[in-house]
Protein backbone atom coordinates (compact mmCIF):
# COMPACT_ATOMS: atom_id res chain seq x y z
CA UNK A 1 0.00 0.00 0.00
CA UNK A 2 1.32 3.65 -1.02
CA UNK A 3 1.95 5.17 2.80
CA UNK A 4 2.36 8.60 1.89
CA UNK A 5 -1.09 8.43 -0.26
CA UNK A 6 -2.97 6.79 2.89
CA UNK A 7 -1.64 9.45 5.61
CA UNK A 8 -3.00 12.15 3.06
CA UNK A 9 -6.26 10.77 3.31
CA UNK A 10 -6.29 9.70 6.49
CA UNK A 11 -6.10 13.40 6.88
CA UNK A 12 -8.60 14.60 4.17
CA UNK A 13 -10.75 11.79 6.20
CA UNK A 14 -10.24 13.73 9.70
CA UNK A 15 -10.60 17.14 8.61
CA UNK A 16 -13.84 16.38 6.56
CA UNK A 17 -15.23 14.16 9.94
CA UNK A 18 -13.88 17.38 12.30
CA UNK A 19 -15.63 20.03 9.69
CA UNK A 20 -18.77 17.71 9.44
CA UNK A 21 -18.78 16.93 13.55
CA UNK A 22 -18.77 21.01 13.36
CA UNK A 23 -22.15 21.11 11.41
CA UNK A 24 -24.11 17.70 12.63
CA UNK A 25 -23.66 18.63 16.43
CA UNK A 26 -25.55 22.16 15.99
CA UNK A 27 -27.92 19.64 14.30
CA UNK A 28 -28.20 16.99 16.37
CA UNK A 29 -28.28 19.27 19.64
CA UNK A 30 -31.15 20.90 18.23
CA UNK A 31 -32.99 17.91 17.05
CA UNK A 32 -32.11 16.20 20.51
CA UNK A 33 -32.89 18.67 23.07
CA UNK A 34 -35.50 21.46 20.66
CA UNK A 35 -37.10 18.21 18.89
CA UNK A 36 -36.83 20.55 16.05
CA UNK A 37 -35.66 19.49 12.26
CA UNK A 38 -33.88 22.22 11.04
CA UNK A 39 -33.12 21.49 7.38
CA UNK A 40 -31.59 25.16 7.54
CA UNK A 41 -29.10 24.43 9.14
CA UNK A 42 -26.91 24.25 6.23
CA UNK A 43 -27.45 27.87 5.76
CA UNK A 44 -25.52 28.94 8.37
CA UNK A 45 -22.63 27.32 7.54
CA UNK A 46 -23.05 29.06 3.89
CA UNK A 47 -23.10 32.41 5.44
CA UNK A 48 -20.21 31.52 7.87
CA UNK A 49 -18.27 30.97 4.42
CA UNK A 50 -19.78 34.19 3.06
CA UNK A 51 -19.81 36.41 5.42
CA UNK A 52 -16.01 35.67 6.33
CA UNK A 53 -14.42 35.61 3.05
CA UNK A 54 -16.34 39.37 2.25
CA UNK A 55 -14.73 40.61 5.72
CA UNK A 56 -11.52 38.90 5.12
CA UNK A 57 -10.98 41.05 1.68
CA UNK A 58 -12.54 43.70 3.57
CA UNK A 59 -10.13 43.97 6.68
CA UNK A 60 -7.60 42.28 4.32
CA UNK A 61 -6.58 39.77 7.57
CA UNK A 62 -8.42 36.20 7.38
CA UNK A 63 -8.44 35.32 11.02
CA UNK A 64 -10.20 38.75 11.89
CA UNK A 65 -12.43 38.25 9.14
CA UNK A 66 -13.72 34.59 10.84
CA UNK A 67 -13.58 36.09 14.22
CA UNK A 68 -16.26 38.96 12.51
CA UNK A 69 -18.45 36.22 11.00
CA UNK A 70 -19.58 34.20 14.36
CA UNK A 71 -21.30 37.36 15.72
CA UNK A 72 -22.66 37.81 12.46
CA UNK A 73 -23.95 34.08 12.16
CA UNK A 74 -24.81 34.14 15.94
CA UNK A 75 -27.42 37.11 15.42
CA UNK A 76 -28.78 35.42 12.29
CA UNK A 77 -29.27 32.37 14.38
CA UNK A 78 -31.23 34.38 17.01
CA UNK A 79 -32.93 35.57 14.17
CA UNK A 80 -34.16 32.13 12.76
CA UNK A 81 -34.72 30.83 16.00
CA UNK A 82 -37.06 33.96 17.42
CA UNK A 83 -38.80 34.20 14.18
CA UNK A 84 -39.30 30.54 12.46
CA UNK A 85 -38.17 27.64 15.22
CA UNK A 86 -39.42 29.36 17.96
CA UNK A 87 -43.31 29.49 17.19
CA UNK A 88 -42.72 25.81 15.81
CA UNK A 89 -41.48 23.75 18.78
CA UNK A 90 -43.66 20.98 19.80
CA UNK A 91 -45.55 21.10 16.05
CA UNK A 92 -45.40 18.14 14.00
CA UNK A 93 -42.05 17.58 12.16
CA UNK A 94 -43.59 18.21 8.90
CA UNK A 95 -44.32 21.82 10.15
CA UNK A 96 -40.98 22.14 11.08
CA UNK A 97 -39.11 20.85 7.65
CA UNK A 98 -41.66 22.87 5.44
CA UNK A 99 -40.89 26.66 7.39
CA UNK A 100 -36.93 25.33 7.38
CA UNK A 101 -36.87 24.26 3.81
CA UNK A 102 -38.96 27.67 2.72
CA UNK A 103 -36.14 29.07 4.78
CA UNK A 104 -33.42 27.46 2.80
CA UNK A 105 -35.04 29.06 -0.85
CA UNK A 106 -35.49 32.21 0.96
CA UNK A 107 -31.66 32.88 2.22
CA UNK A 108 -30.33 31.23 -1.10
CA UNK A 109 -32.15 34.04 -2.81
CA UNK A 110 -30.70 36.55 -0.47
CA UNK A 111 -27.34 35.25 -0.72
CA UNK A 112 -27.51 35.21 -4.51
CA UNK A 113 -28.46 39.02 -4.63
CA UNK A 114 -25.91 39.47 -2.11
CA UNK A 115 -22.50 37.44 -3.28
CA UNK A 116 -23.79 36.92 -6.72
CA UNK A 117 -23.67 33.60 -8.46
CA UNK A 118 -19.93 33.44 -8.23
CA UNK A 119 -18.24 31.67 -5.33
CA UNK A 120 -16.16 33.59 -3.20
CA UNK A 121 -12.70 32.68 -2.71
CA UNK A 122 -9.99 33.27 -0.07
CA UNK A 123 -6.71 33.48 0.38
CA UNK A 124 -4.85 32.02 3.51
CA UNK A 125 -2.25 34.21 5.68
CA UNK A 126 1.09 33.17 4.59
CA UNK A 127 1.50 31.29 8.02
CA UNK A 128 -1.24 29.03 7.27
CA UNK A 129 -0.02 28.19 3.73
CA UNK A 130 2.69 26.04 4.67
CA UNK A 131 3.61 22.19 4.91
CA UNK A 132 5.16 20.21 7.68
CA UNK A 133 6.71 17.32 6.89
CA UNK A 134 5.15 14.06 9.13
CA UNK A 135 7.10 10.96 8.00
CA UNK A 136 7.06 10.09 4.80
CA UNK A 137 4.44 12.56 3.44
CA UNK A 138 4.19 16.88 4.04
CA UNK A 139 0.88 17.79 5.35
CA UNK A 140 -0.75 21.42 5.06
CA UNK A 141 -0.30 22.86 8.02
CA UNK A 142 -3.77 24.48 7.72
CA UNK A 143 -5.51 21.69 7.53
CA UNK A 144 -4.31 20.33 11.06
CA UNK A 145 -5.00 23.81 12.29
CA UNK A 146 -8.48 22.34 10.78
CA UNK A 147 -8.45 19.32 12.68
CA UNK A 148 -7.25 20.30 16.39
CA UNK A 149 -9.43 23.34 16.61
CA UNK A 150 -11.99 21.05 15.61
CA UNK A 151 -11.20 18.50 18.35
CA UNK A 152 -10.77 21.52 20.74
CA UNK A 153 -14.16 22.43 19.83
CA UNK A 154 -15.70 18.84 20.69
CA UNK A 155 -13.56 18.41 23.85
CA UNK A 156 -15.57 22.00 25.05
CA UNK A 157 -18.81 21.48 23.79
CA UNK A 158 -18.52 17.55 25.90
CA UNK A 159 -17.59 19.16 28.62
CA UNK A 160 -20.17 22.16 28.44
CA UNK A 161 -23.41 19.33 27.91
CA UNK A 162 -21.71 17.44 30.66
CA UNK A 163 -19.95 19.12 33.13
CA UNK A 164 -21.30 22.80 33.61
CA UNK A 165 -24.23 24.05 35.44
CA UNK A 166 -25.61 25.45 32.05
CA UNK A 167 -25.06 21.99 30.39
CA UNK A 168 -27.23 19.92 32.87
CA UNK A 169 -30.23 22.42 33.11
CA UNK A 170 -30.09 21.64 29.42
CA UNK A 171 -30.07 18.05 29.72
CA UNK A 172 -33.08 18.58 32.03
CA UNK A 173 -34.92 20.65 30.02
CA UNK A 174 -34.48 18.18 27.14
CA UNK A 175 -35.59 14.88 29.53
CA UNK A 176 -38.53 16.70 30.99
CA UNK A 177 -39.45 21.01 30.29
CA UNK A 178 -42.35 20.91 32.33
CA UNK A 179 -40.51 19.67 35.35
CA UNK A 180 -37.54 22.03 34.69
CA UNK A 181 -39.89 25.40 34.30
CA UNK A 182 -41.39 24.40 37.37
CA UNK A 183 -38.03 24.30 38.81
CA UNK A 184 -37.57 27.73 37.87
CA UNK A 185 -35.40 27.14 34.33
CA UNK A 186 -36.52 29.58 31.88
CA UNK A 187 -36.30 26.97 29.01
CA UNK A 188 -36.97 29.75 26.42
CA UNK A 189 -33.56 31.04 27.52
CA UNK A 190 -31.73 27.68 27.15
CA UNK A 191 -33.54 26.59 23.83
CA UNK A 192 -32.03 29.74 22.02
CA UNK A 193 -28.79 29.77 23.44
CA UNK A 194 -28.45 26.01 22.03
CA UNK A 195 -30.49 27.30 18.63
CA UNK A 196 -27.44 29.78 18.22
CA UNK A 197 -24.53 27.86 19.89
CA UNK A 198 -25.51 25.70 16.80
CA UNK A 199 -25.87 28.17 14.17
CA UNK A 200 -22.32 29.53 14.98
CA UNK A 201 -20.92 26.03 15.11
CA UNK A 202 -21.84 25.36 11.17
CA UNK A 203 -20.87 29.08 10.44
CA UNK A 204 -17.62 28.38 12.44
CA UNK A 205 -17.37 24.94 9.81
CA UNK A 206 -18.38 27.41 6.64
CA UNK A 207 -15.68 29.49 7.57
CA UNK A 208 -13.04 26.98 7.76
CA UNK A 209 -13.78 25.15 4.73
CA UNK A 210 -13.41 28.75 2.85
CA UNK A 211 -9.79 28.63 1.80
CA UNK A 212 -9.81 25.31 0.61
CA UNK A 213 -13.41 25.46 -1.42
CA UNK A 214 -15.03 28.43 -2.18
CA UNK A 215 -17.95 29.97 -0.36
CA UNK A 216 -20.83 28.95 -2.61
CA UNK A 217 -24.52 29.26 -3.16
CA UNK A 218 -24.79 25.28 -2.61
CA UNK A 219 -22.58 24.40 0.02
CA UNK A 220 -25.18 24.66 2.45
CA UNK A 221 -27.27 22.08 0.77
CA UNK A 222 -24.39 19.65 0.04
CA UNK A 223 -23.24 19.79 3.70
CA UNK A 224 -26.63 19.64 4.67
CA UNK A 225 -27.77 15.84 3.72
CA UNK A 226 -24.39 14.77 4.73
CA UNK A 227 -24.88 16.34 8.17
CA UNK A 228 -28.15 14.46 8.72
CA UNK A 229 -26.14 11.47 8.17
CA UNK A 230 -24.02 11.97 10.41
CA UNK A 231 -26.74 12.47 13.42
CA UNK A 232 -28.35 9.08 12.01
CA UNK A 233 -25.24 7.20 12.05
CA UNK A 234 -24.75 8.35 15.80
CA UNK A 235 -28.29 8.58 17.37
CA UNK A 236 -29.83 11.22 16.85
CA UNK A 237 -29.58 13.79 19.76
CA UNK A 238 -25.94 12.69 21.06
CA UNK A 239 -23.01 14.52 20.80
CA UNK A 240 -20.79 11.42 21.24
CA UNK A 241 -22.84 10.10 18.11
CA UNK A 242 -22.08 12.63 16.17
CA UNK A 243 -18.45 12.53 16.61
CA UNK A 244 -17.72 9.26 16.55
CA UNK A 245 -20.35 9.33 12.91
CA UNK A 246 -18.65 12.15 11.57
CA UNK A 247 -15.32 10.78 11.73
CA UNK A 248 -16.02 7.44 10.47
CA UNK A 249 -17.97 9.54 7.92
CA UNK A 250 -15.33 11.49 6.36
CA UNK A 251 -12.73 8.35 6.86
CA UNK A 252 -14.72 6.35 4.93
CA UNK A 253 -15.21 9.01 2.33
CA UNK A 254 -11.86 9.67 2.05
CA UNK A 255 -9.98 6.52 1.89
CA UNK A 256 -13.21 5.11 0.02
CA UNK A 257 -12.30 7.59 -3.12
CA UNK A 258 -9.07 6.66 -2.91
CA UNK A 259 -9.25 2.63 -2.65
CA UNK A 260 -12.32 1.29 -3.49
CA UNK A 261 -11.02 0.48 -6.85
CA UNK A 262 -8.14 -1.71 -5.51
CA UNK A 263 -10.54 -3.26 -3.40
CA UNK A 264 -12.77 -4.19 -6.06
CA UNK A 265 -9.97 -5.09 -8.25
CA UNK A 266 -9.40 -8.13 -6.01
CA UNK A 267 -13.11 -9.36 -6.14
CA UNK A 268 -13.89 -8.02 -9.90
CA UNK A 269 -12.11 -8.11 -13.65
CA UNK A 270 -9.85 -4.62 -13.72
CA UNK A 271 -12.13 -3.04 -16.10
CA UNK A 272 -15.33 -3.72 -13.88
CA UNK A 273 -14.04 -2.44 -10.97
CA UNK A 274 -12.72 0.98 -12.28
CA UNK A 275 -16.05 1.98 -13.94
CA UNK A 276 -17.63 0.52 -10.61
CA UNK A 277 -15.03 2.01 -7.78
CA UNK A 278 -15.98 6.00 -8.41
CA UNK A 279 -20.28 5.24 -8.35
CA UNK A 280 -19.78 3.11 -5.02
CA UNK A 281 -17.97 5.60 -3.58
CA UNK A 282 -19.58 8.37 -3.66
CA UNK A 283 -22.45 5.74 -1.99
CA UNK A 284 -20.26 4.73 0.11
CA UNK A 285 -21.43 7.11 3.54
CA UNK A 286 -25.29 5.71 2.30
CA UNK A 287 -24.02 2.09 2.18
CA UNK A 288 -22.22 3.07 5.55
CA UNK A 289 -25.53 4.68 7.43
CA UNK A 290 -28.02 1.01 5.80
CA UNK A 291 -25.78 -1.11 7.39
CA UNK A 292 -25.38 0.56 10.74
CA UNK A 293 -29.38 1.25 10.80
CA UNK A 294 -29.27 -2.78 9.90
CA UNK A 295 -27.30 -3.54 13.07
CA UNK A 296 -28.13 -0.71 14.93
CA UNK A 297 -31.73 0.54 14.32
CA UNK A 298 -31.56 3.22 16.71
CA UNK A 299 -27.91 4.61 15.51
CA UNK A 300 -24.49 4.26 17.41
CA UNK A 301 -25.88 6.29 20.65
CA UNK A 302 -29.74 5.37 20.56
CA UNK A 303 -31.50 8.34 22.49
CA UNK A 304 -32.75 6.45 25.37
CA UNK A 305 -36.75 6.89 25.25
CA UNK A 306 -37.19 10.60 26.43
CA UNK A 307 -40.14 11.96 28.84
CA UNK A 308 -42.09 14.59 27.70
CA UNK B 1 -55.88 42.22 56.83
CA UNK B 2 -52.51 40.19 54.96
CA UNK B 3 -52.97 38.93 51.54
CA UNK B 4 -53.18 35.35 51.38
CA UNK B 5 -50.33 33.82 49.85
CA UNK B 6 -52.37 32.35 47.07
CA UNK B 7 -55.64 33.72 45.86
CA UNK B 8 -57.73 32.54 43.00
CA UNK B 9 -59.91 35.22 41.62
CA UNK B 10 -63.23 33.55 39.55
CA UNK B 11 -60.92 31.76 37.63
CA UNK B 12 -62.47 29.95 34.06
CA UNK B 13 -60.99 27.69 31.44
CA UNK B 14 -62.77 25.92 29.03
CA UNK B 15 -61.67 23.36 26.43
CA UNK B 16 -64.08 23.41 23.78
CA UNK B 17 -67.55 23.44 25.14
CA UNK B 18 -65.77 21.61 28.29
CA UNK B 19 -65.93 24.32 31.37
CA UNK B 20 -62.83 22.50 33.14
CA UNK B 21 -62.58 25.69 35.91
CA UNK B 22 -65.82 27.26 36.08
CA UNK B 23 -65.01 30.47 38.40
CA UNK B 24 -62.33 28.77 40.93
CA UNK B 25 -62.48 31.13 44.12
CA UNK B 26 -59.48 29.63 46.61
CA UNK B 27 -56.88 31.13 49.18
CA UNK B 28 -54.12 29.45 50.78
CA UNK B 29 -52.99 31.31 53.56
CA UNK B 30 -49.69 31.68 54.62
CA UNK B 31 -48.49 28.44 56.53
CA UNK B 32 -51.49 26.45 56.09
CA UNK B 33 -51.77 22.86 54.77
CA UNK B 34 -54.80 23.44 52.05
CA UNK B 35 -55.84 20.21 50.41
CA UNK B 36 -57.64 19.96 47.23
CA UNK B 37 -60.34 17.34 46.84
CA UNK B 38 -62.62 16.35 44.04
CA UNK B 39 -64.32 13.07 42.50
CA UNK B 40 -61.98 12.34 39.13
CA UNK B 41 -62.64 14.51 36.96
CA UNK B 42 -63.75 17.38 38.80
CA UNK B 43 -60.94 20.03 37.25
CA UNK B 44 -58.18 19.51 39.91
CA UNK B 45 -54.99 18.91 36.87
CA UNK B 46 -56.47 21.99 35.28
CA UNK B 47 -56.30 23.85 38.17
CA UNK B 48 -53.11 22.65 38.91
CA UNK B 49 -51.68 23.42 35.60
CA UNK B 50 -53.46 27.11 36.22
CA UNK B 51 -51.35 27.75 38.77
CA UNK B 52 -48.01 26.74 37.82
CA UNK B 53 -48.07 28.32 34.81
CA UNK B 54 -48.70 25.34 32.10
CA UNK B 55 -51.97 27.37 31.40
CA UNK B 56 -53.53 29.79 31.01
CA UNK B 57 -57.07 30.55 32.21
CA UNK B 58 -59.27 32.56 30.03
CA UNK B 59 -60.62 35.23 32.81
CA UNK B 60 -59.76 35.60 36.78
CA UNK B 61 -56.72 36.21 38.11
CA UNK B 62 -53.83 34.60 40.21
CA UNK B 63 -52.21 35.98 42.76
CA UNK B 64 -49.40 34.97 44.70
CA UNK B 65 -47.98 36.94 47.95
CA UNK B 66 -51.01 39.79 46.45
CA UNK B 67 -49.10 39.74 43.35
CA UNK B 68 -50.35 39.31 40.45
CA UNK B 69 -48.99 36.09 38.46
CA UNK B 70 -52.29 35.19 35.92
CA UNK B 71 -49.89 36.14 32.78
CA UNK B 72 -46.33 35.11 34.35
CA UNK B 73 -44.49 32.33 32.56
CA UNK B 74 -44.69 28.75 34.92
CA UNK B 75 -40.13 29.68 35.52
CA UNK B 76 -40.52 33.12 36.97
CA UNK B 77 -43.63 31.83 39.19
CA UNK B 78 -40.94 29.01 40.46
CA UNK B 79 -38.55 31.59 41.00
CA UNK B 80 -41.27 34.14 43.03
CA UNK B 81 -41.40 31.09 45.63
CA UNK B 82 -44.38 28.46 43.58
CA UNK B 83 -42.65 24.81 44.16
CA UNK B 84 -44.08 22.43 42.59
CA UNK B 85 -43.11 18.53 42.95
CA UNK B 86 -43.02 16.80 40.06
CA UNK B 87 -42.68 12.92 39.27
CA UNK B 88 -38.89 12.64 38.13
CA UNK B 89 -39.11 10.92 35.11
CA UNK B 90 -36.46 8.92 33.39
CA UNK B 91 -34.27 10.35 32.14
CA UNK B 92 -33.24 12.43 35.08
CA UNK B 93 -32.96 9.15 36.54
CA UNK B 94 -29.73 8.38 35.43
CA UNK B 95 -27.98 11.22 37.33
CA UNK B 96 -27.40 10.42 41.06
CA UNK B 97 -29.86 12.13 43.54
CA UNK B 98 -27.68 14.71 44.98
CA UNK B 99 -27.12 16.20 41.17
CA UNK B 100 -30.96 15.97 41.17
CA UNK B 101 -31.33 18.12 44.07
CA UNK B 102 -28.48 20.38 42.61
CA UNK B 103 -30.13 20.70 39.50
CA UNK B 104 -33.40 22.48 41.45
CA UNK B 105 -31.41 24.42 43.11
CA UNK B 106 -29.50 25.76 40.31
CA UNK B 107 -32.60 26.39 38.24
CA UNK B 108 -33.67 29.34 40.43
CA UNK B 109 -29.87 30.79 39.68
CA UNK B 110 -30.40 33.92 36.92
CA UNK B 111 -27.21 34.68 36.41
CA UNK B 112 -25.76 33.81 32.90
CA UNK B 113 -22.20 33.66 34.05
CA UNK B 114 -22.46 31.34 37.06
CA UNK B 115 -23.60 28.50 34.89
CA UNK B 116 -20.43 27.86 33.02
CA UNK B 117 -18.80 26.54 36.15
CA UNK B 118 -18.71 22.96 37.04
CA UNK B 119 -21.81 21.22 38.63
CA UNK B 120 -20.76 20.46 41.83
CA UNK B 121 -17.89 23.62 41.60
CA UNK B 122 -20.31 25.85 44.46
CA UNK B 123 -19.98 24.79 48.10
CA UNK B 124 -23.28 26.81 49.17
CA UNK B 125 -25.03 25.45 46.30
CA UNK B 126 -23.79 21.56 47.54
CA UNK B 127 -24.65 22.40 50.99
CA UNK B 128 -28.27 23.70 49.94
CA UNK B 129 -28.89 20.80 48.06
CA UNK B 130 -27.78 18.55 50.81
CA UNK B 131 -30.06 20.16 53.58
CA UNK B 132 -33.03 19.45 51.26
CA UNK B 133 -32.44 16.08 51.15
CA UNK B 134 -31.73 15.86 54.82
CA UNK B 135 -35.12 17.55 54.96
CA UNK B 136 -36.23 14.67 53.12
CA UNK B 137 -34.35 11.77 54.82
CA UNK B 138 -32.65 11.07 51.67
CA UNK B 139 -29.21 12.20 52.73
CA UNK B 140 -27.73 8.31 53.26
CA UNK B 141 -28.49 7.87 49.29
CA UNK B 142 -27.50 10.77 47.79
CA UNK B 143 -24.45 9.37 46.13
CA UNK B 144 -26.96 6.56 44.53
CA UNK B 145 -28.91 6.89 40.62
CA UNK B 146 -31.88 8.22 40.86
CA UNK B 147 -33.53 5.38 39.11
CA UNK B 148 -32.10 2.81 41.70
CA UNK B 149 -34.32 4.34 44.07
CA UNK B 150 -37.52 2.73 45.60
CA UNK B 151 -40.77 4.29 44.27
CA UNK B 152 -41.30 5.77 47.87
CA UNK B 153 -37.93 7.37 48.02
CA UNK B 154 -38.43 9.07 44.50
CA UNK B 155 -41.33 10.85 45.41
CA UNK B 156 -39.12 11.94 48.32
CA UNK B 157 -36.75 13.13 46.21
CA UNK B 158 -39.63 15.15 43.83
CA UNK B 159 -40.26 16.72 47.31
CA UNK B 160 -36.61 17.50 48.19
CA UNK B 161 -36.27 19.22 44.48
CA UNK B 162 -39.16 21.27 45.26
CA UNK B 163 -38.12 22.10 48.57
CA UNK B 164 -34.45 23.06 47.10
CA UNK B 165 -35.66 26.57 45.17
CA UNK B 166 -36.97 27.25 48.99
CA UNK B 167 -40.94 27.98 48.25
CA UNK B 168 -42.88 29.53 50.11
CA UNK B 169 -45.91 27.59 48.76
CA UNK B 170 -45.33 23.79 47.79
CA UNK B 171 -47.75 22.90 45.51
CA UNK B 172 -48.44 18.76 45.68
CA UNK B 173 -50.13 17.19 42.92
CA UNK B 174 -50.92 13.50 44.26
CA UNK B 175 -48.16 12.59 46.56
CA UNK B 176 -49.59 9.79 47.68
CA UNK B 177 -50.77 8.01 44.26
CA UNK B 178 -48.94 5.21 43.74
CA UNK B 179 -47.39 4.50 47.23
CA UNK B 180 -48.10 1.18 48.82
CA UNK B 181 -49.37 1.82 52.82
CA UNK B 182 -46.33 1.65 54.17
CA UNK B 183 -44.59 4.48 51.97
CA UNK B 184 -48.26 5.78 52.35
CA UNK B 185 -47.63 6.26 56.09
CA UNK B 186 -43.53 7.33 55.74
CA UNK B 187 -44.83 9.96 52.83
CA UNK B 188 -47.92 11.40 55.58
CA UNK B 189 -45.52 11.13 58.05
CA UNK B 190 -42.76 13.26 55.98
CA UNK B 191 -45.25 16.06 54.84
CA UNK B 192 -46.65 16.44 58.95
CA UNK B 193 -42.65 17.14 59.96
CA UNK B 194 -43.00 19.92 56.63
CA UNK B 195 -46.02 21.22 57.09
CA UNK B 196 -44.98 23.68 59.87
CA UNK B 197 -42.33 25.17 57.40
CA UNK B 198 -43.62 25.44 54.72
CA UNK B 199 -47.86 26.23 53.32
CA UNK B 200 -48.65 23.76 50.85
CA UNK B 201 -51.52 23.62 48.84
CA UNK B 202 -52.52 19.63 48.81
CA UNK B 203 -54.41 17.51 45.89
CA UNK B 204 -54.78 14.44 46.74
CA UNK B 205 -57.22 11.21 46.19
CA UNK B 206 -56.14 9.51 49.46
CA UNK B 207 -58.84 10.73 52.37
CA UNK B 208 -56.37 9.71 55.04
CA UNK B 209 -53.99 11.52 54.53
CA UNK B 210 -55.63 14.36 53.68
CA UNK B 211 -57.49 14.57 56.79
CA UNK B 212 -54.77 13.58 58.83
CA UNK B 213 -52.51 16.40 57.13
CA UNK B 214 -54.97 19.03 55.99
CA UNK B 215 -55.85 22.62 58.18
CA UNK B 216 -58.06 22.98 55.54
CA UNK B 217 -59.80 21.79 52.78
CA UNK B 218 -61.50 23.27 49.85
CA UNK B 219 -63.44 20.49 47.70
CA UNK B 220 -63.63 21.07 43.95
CA UNK B 221 -66.80 19.54 41.83
CA UNK B 222 -67.67 19.91 38.56
CA UNK B 223 -65.27 23.07 37.92
CA UNK B 224 -66.08 25.23 40.92
CA UNK B 225 -65.40 24.86 44.48
CA UNK B 226 -68.80 23.72 46.55
CA UNK B 227 -66.94 23.87 50.06
CA UNK B 228 -64.35 25.39 51.99
CA UNK B 229 -63.46 24.74 55.32
CA UNK B 230 -61.81 22.49 58.24
CA UNK B 231 -61.51 18.61 57.63
CA UNK B 232 -64.66 18.36 60.74
CA UNK B 233 -66.72 21.03 58.96
CA UNK B 234 -66.43 19.14 55.44
CA UNK B 235 -67.08 15.52 56.94
CA UNK B 236 -70.58 17.42 58.42
CA UNK B 237 -71.30 19.35 54.97
CA UNK B 238 -74.45 18.10 53.65
CA UNK B 239 -73.39 19.28 50.07
CA UNK B 240 -69.70 17.56 50.06
CA UNK B 241 -71.74 14.23 51.12
CA UNK B 242 -73.24 14.70 48.56
CA UNK B 243 -70.99 15.40 46.02
CA UNK B 244 -68.67 13.43 46.68
CA UNK B 245 -67.55 11.85 50.01
CA UNK B 246 -71.05 9.71 49.74
CA UNK B 247 -70.32 8.13 46.73
CA UNK B 248 -68.08 5.41 47.50
CA UNK B 249 -67.28 4.28 51.36
CA UNK B 250 -63.58 4.63 50.59
CA UNK B 251 -62.66 6.86 47.62
CA UNK B 252 -60.64 5.55 45.54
Amino acid sequence: MNTALFVTQLVNGLQLGVLLFLVASGLTLVFGILDFVNLAHGVFYMLGAFISASLAALSGSWPLGVMLALPLVALAGAATERLVARPLYGKSHLAQVLATFGLILLADALAMLIWGVEGRTVALPAWLQGRVAAGVVELPVYRLVIIFSGLAVAAALYVWVHHTRFGMLVRAAAANRAMAEALGVDTARLHAVVFILGAVLAGLAGALITPITEASLSMGSDIIIVAFVVIIIGGTGSLKGAFAAAMLVGLVDALGRAWLDDLFKLAFPAEIAETAAPAISAMSIYILMAAILVLRPGGLFPPRARGR
Amino acid sequence: MNDPLLRLDDLHKSFGGLKVSAGVNLAVRAGETHALIGPNGAGKTTLIAQIAGELRPDAGKIFLCGRDITRLAAHKRARLGLGRAFQVTSPMAGMTVLDNALLAVMAQMGSPLRMWRPVRGEAAMVEEARAALARVGLAEVEEEKARDLSHGQRRQLELAMALAGRPRLLLLDEPMAGLGPRESRDMVDLLCGLKDHYAILLVEHDMDAVFALADRISVLVAGAIIATGTPRQIRADAAVRRAYLGEEDTPC
